[in-house]
Formats: C-alpha cells, structure tokens, sequence
C-alpha cells in the first residue's frame, strides 16, 4: 500500500451544512486499477463524499488528495483525468443526446470516437432524441456513454445504474469490467447489491458521514457469521451447543449462525445429533449491510 | 493513460474561469432562444410608439392636451414616470417606454441568469457540467454573460428597428440604451440572488421582487415630488434622468454601468464562498404534519401561495385603474381626435379600445 499508488486518499474528512454534520471523520483509500464500491442508505453521505472529491464542496477539515493532490485548488487540472456519472442526469431540454455526449466530451477534453460508437450501439442509445424526450433510465446511458467514451484515469460513479433496466445492467458490468482492463480506477456508489459484488474489488461501507466497515467482500464475509438451519434426529442439549452463537431449538429444528471460518467444527457438531435436512447460508452482501447497520444502531461508537 | 496526464501537465492554464467559452457557446444555441420574445416585446413597445404617435396625435393642440391630461393623472406617473417632453415623438415614445422597456429587459435578464446558474444546481445539471474540465466561477460567467449579450442585443434591435420607424437617432439609441443598461444591473441583481436562495424560486422570487420595489418606488417618487436625492438612490430612476429627446444625458449610464461590475463582483465573491447546491438562505421547516383532510383544504393548500400574490397583485392594479378611469374623462375631453373617431362611428368596444389605448 504504498501511497503512491493511491488514486483517491481520505483523512478525517468533516464537512456540515449549517448545523447538519454531513460527514464526521470519514477515511477512504482506492488504489489504482480497483473497483472500489461505496455503501450506505440514503443520507449516509455517499453524495456529500463524491461532490468533495469533485472539488465542488470544500472540506471543513481534514485530508483529501485525488491523484496526490487537493481537489478543491486543483479543479480543472483533476477534471481532466476523472470522469463523473451522477444518479440523476439532466440535460438541456433542445438538445439530442448524441450532442449532450460531445458537450460533456470537448469539456473533459476529447472522447474516443470508435467507443463511443460501440457504447451508443452496446447501451441501444438513440442519440438523436432530444433531452426531454429522454427516459431517466436513457438520460443516465447519455452520462454513461459520454463518462466511458472518455480516456480517463478515474471513473466516479454515483448511483449509476439507479434507472437501467436489468438487461442494461448487466451491459454496464460488462462496460466496467472493460474499463478496470484498461487500468481505470472507478469509485462506484450504489445501492445494489448484486452489482457491488460482481464488480468490486473492495468495498467501503458509510453510516451516518463515516466509514464503519472496509475491505475486500472476503474480508468483510469473515466477519460476519455463516446461518445454519438443521433438522436432528436426537435433540441437542444446550449446553453441548456452545460453539454456535444465536442457537435456536424448536422441536427438532435447529437454527443458529457459526463463525464462517469454523463452519467445519460445526458440522462435526451436528453430525454427531443425526442430520435429517440441512440448510447452510453464506453471508451475502446484503445480510452484511443489515447487520453492520443493525449494530450501529445500537451502538454507533463501538464500530468506529 | 499516462499520455493524457503527461497532457494535462503540459496544459496547465487553470482559473477559476477554465471552460467558459464551450459553456457560453452551448448554452447560447440552446438557451438564447429564450432570450428572443423579451427582445421582440421592448421592441414592438419602442417602435409602436414611434408609429402609432403621428397618427393618433397630428396637431400640436392634441400634444398639449395629451400632456396636460397625463400630467394631471398620478397614476400614470407611478408606472411610467415623469413626462419631459410629450409633444415630439421621441419625447412621447422615452415616456411611453423607458420604464417599461427597461422592465422586460430586467425581467428577461434575470430569468436568463437564474436558470443558467441555479435552476442548474437544482437540476443536477451543473454537477455534471462541473465534473468536465470547468472552473469554479465559469457557469455564474456563463450566466451573466448570457444575460449581458441578451440585453445588449434587445438595446440594439429595438434602437435600429426604432430609428427604422422614424425615431430620432440619438434619443432613440439613448432610449434603448436604458433598456441594456436596465436588463445589466438586473443581470448582476440575479446574480446576487443566485447565490443568496437555496433554489430557483427563492432566486428569482428575490431579483423580481427587487426590481419590482425599484419600479414601484421609482414611480413613487416621481408621483409626490419625492426630494431629489431619493432620484439617484434608485437605479431604476437613472434611466428616467437620461431624458431622451428631452436633454439626451448620457452620463446617468454610468453608475447603471458601475452598479452592474459591483453587483457582478459581489456575486463571484459570494459563489466563491458558498457551498455547491447551498444558498446563504437557510429555507426554514415546515410542517412535519397535515391537516387537510377535505378536497377544499387541500386545493386552498396548493393554491395560498399564487391566491395571496395575486391579489395583492390585483388591489395594486385596482388602485391604478381607479385613478385612471377618473382621468379618461379628461383624456377624451381635450382629445380632439379621439372625438374625432367616436363622432365616425366607433361604436363597438373594440374600436374605442383601438382608437383610445394605443397611445398607453
């Protein structure tokens, strides 16, 4: 992890609106070429996040570098190596979306035109409608297009499959997936799980303007605990039993969670008490989510 | 990858105003149309009045008692202010159209700048403008440089199209320059409010309010004899001061002028300091709760704001008509050729209406 390497550095990041703290010590590391997936409910401060990184919010104090240097007095120069899709595209009402692609093109300082090309045909754009004749869902291929048509170093991505159809979506991954093969570095924010754990090489959660958890999705699994629903031929007693956490008996049925690097030792456990059926669930990304959320609900100070 | 930042290193020419002129010409071709009914309007009221005043006032016994009438009318003042000269017709054409012309183009003027900058920021459009290679202050340039050519190019259409219809050449121009100089300090007045309401609305709702309040007092002033300073603490008297055809005083122009870099000035050190999609007002909260429970409370809801506003609106009106219709009397009384065309037959309502408010 030498810094060097670091395209988007975060230290202690604060920033509030009047007497709304927006962000309240917020740390964040991507390194060049990661898909770096960005979590958290509305409100969390995922926008607030980007729009300093974009150098269009000053931070009230703390640390942000955008490839080694400060956004808010680096702006213009920044700007032409990132390129930016935000979750809700507007455009000139007159103009086609073949021109709004051009104008945010010549403003990012030139797009490749054999992909653009391949992305209007890939995304099924019409570029001749005009902005208000758009969808949001074609509004937001219009950003995409012009954002991924663009040789930059650094994609941030807002929410931006929010309006994309799933057949789209699935046209976005594959887009992605091609930029990171090209050596890009894309920040995506998202509420979907399934596209963060396709695409993200790590993942940094955010709750209430900091981040409680970070890491790759492998890391953060082992955190969390594997769900075992089992039906016993002999009925456990309890205190044989200890291994499990959150141990549930109803009858014959059994559900408890393991940590999910011990998931062996449970078995052995359970095959002792005859197995009838037997259910075994890997924490998915969303179940994460709800947990860390669930804890920090309780108590916001232990996960920081 | 490496290329493109070698690129960036080499072409380093950062400021704040990085990006305008792609902005400018984009937002030209797709907003300047915008621009065009506001010239049309001040230049239909100059040129009409240029056209109309000959025929409806041929001899100088109808002038006169055209000034006498307007003269001995208040209301007339409040809203076109003081008459200099009302028996040439670039006297009667500066009466009839400093005030209003100056007031389309204010109004044109600001809603140019407004939704050029924070109609934007509500939209989300300005995040995506400003993530391209964009200085911080180039959309509030853009904006007021919209609005800047906008109303320089109303001054100029409608003097031409004036001088065309038979408008002197200097009081037409001066008249006309009133209506830049006008929509400029307006220009600058929205950008101020740009950055001080934390939408649109708030925005515009500040700069019309403004200009509406200058209107006003203006008129005020003018109608009860105001004492003289209470001239030159109001922008929109310095236009009336030009006096065209009756003095043609080019020099007021210039603290409208002064006021615009000001006002500008103040703007690009207030967006400098302001948050992104943040205005210096705060709007404050609503009601966390409702209590409509009938279609009737409801459509009174939605309607109280567009309810009190107009009425208002129409009170000021009533109070304007009362004083007019007292004075139509007068009007007629002295006007010889209006007689003149009600003693030919103008019968129906529409041809009194045609013969008698074209000179208003």
């Amino acid at each position: 992890m030498s810094p060097s390497s670091a395209v988007i550095e975060i230290d202690a990041l604060t920033k509030s609106y009047g007497r709304f703290q927006a962000l309240r010590g917020l740390d964040l590391l991507v390194e060049q070429g990661q898909v770096h997936g960005f979590l958290g409910p509305n409100g969390a401060g995922k926008s607030t996040t980007i729009r300093v990184l974009l150098g269009l919010l000053k931070a009230d104090s703390g640390v942000v570098r955008l490839f080694g240097k400060d956004p808010w007095s680096h702006v213009t120069e920044l700007h032409r190596r990132l390129a930016y899709v935000p979750g809700e595209v507007s455009l000139w009402p007159g103009m086609t979306g073949g021109e709004a692609i051009d104008v945010l093109g010549t403003m990012r300082g030139g797009l490749n035109e054999d992909r653009r090309a391949e992305l209007l045909e890939r995304f099924e754009l019409d570029p001749t409608k005009r902005g208000r004749q758009y969808s949001k869902g074609n509004r937001q291929k219009v950003a995409i297009v012009a954002a991924l048509a663009a040789d930059v170093e650094l994609l941030i991505l807002d929410e931006p499959t929010s309006g994309l159809d799933p057949l789209m979506e699935k046209v976005f991954q594959e887009v992605i997936g091609e930029a990171r093969h090209r050596g890009a570095t894309v920040l995506l924010s998202s509420h979907i799980m399934s596209e963060i754990e396709t695409l993200a090489d790590r993942l940094s959660i955010i709750r209430d303007g900091i981040i409680v958890r970070s890491g790759t999705l492998t890391d953060l699994r082992s955190d969390t605990r594997t769900t075992i629903h089992a039906v016993l031929h002999h009925v456990p007693d309890l205190t044989a039993l200890e291994t499990l956490h959150e141990v549930h008996l109803n009858g014959d049925h059994l559900s408890a969670t393991i940590e999910s690097d011990r998931i062996n030792e449970a078995m052995a456990l359970l095959t002792g008490y005859g197995l009838a059926s037997l259910t075994v669930e890997p924490p998915s990304l969303e179940s994460l989510f709800l947990r860390l959320y669930d804890e920090s609900t309780i108590t916001p100070e232990a996960t920081r | 990858m490496s290329a493109i930042g070698t690129i960036s290193g080499t072409r380093r020419s950062d400021s704040s105003l990085t990006g305008t002129m792609p902005l400018l010409r984009t937002s030209l071709k797709h907003d300047g149309r915008l621009l065009a009914p506001w010239i049309l309007f001040a230049t239909v009221l100059s040129a009409s009045s240029v056209l109309v005043y000959p025929w409806v006032f041929p001899t100088q016994q109808d002038r006169q008692g055209l000034a006498a009438a307007i003269g001995a009318n208040p209301a007339l003042g409040l809203i076109f202010g003081p008459a200099h000269d009302l028996t040439s017709v670039d006297g009667f054409n500066a009466w009839r159209s400093v005030a209003l012309g100056g007031l389309l183009a204010a109004l044109g003027a600001i809603f140019a700048v407004i939704r050029a900058t924070r109609a934007q920021e509500d939209s989300g459009q300005a995040e995506l403008l400003a993530s391209g290679v964009l200085g911080r202050s180039s959309r509030l340039l853009t904006g007021a440089a919209m609005a800047l050519f906008g109303s320089l190019a109303l001054g100029i259409v409608a003097g031409l199209v004036t001088i065309a219809c038979g408008g002197d050449v200097q009081a037409s121009m001066l008249l006309a320059a009133t209506f830049t100089a006008t929509g400029w300090m307006f220009a600058a007045v929205a950008a101020v409010t740009a950055q001080l309401g934390s939408d649109a609305r708030t925005a515009n709702s500040m700069a019309v309010g403004t200009l509406g309040v200058l209107f006003v007092l203006r008129g005020f002033a003018y109608s009860i004899d105001a004492p003289r300073w209470t001239t030159w603490a109001n922008p929109m008297s310095w236009m009336v001061e030009t006096r065209p055809a009756a003095g043609n005083h080019w020099w007021p122009l210039l603290p409208a002028i002064a006021f615009t870099i000001v006002m500008l000035f103040t703007a690009f050190v207030l967006q400098a300091r302001r948050d992104f999609g943040q205005g210096a007002i705060t709007p404050s909260p609503g009601p966390a709760r409702g209590r409509d429970r009938s279609t009737w409370r409801l459509a009174l809801r939605i309607n109280r704001g567009p309810i009190i506003t107009w009425s208002i609106a129409f009170l000021m009106l009533g109070v304007v008509f009362g004083y007019f219709t007292t004075a139509i009397t007068d009007i007629l009384g002295s006007d010889s050729n209006v007689q003149q065309i009600l003693a030919a037959g103008a019968v129906t309502p529409d041809q009194l209406v045609a013969a008698s408010s074209s000179p208003y």
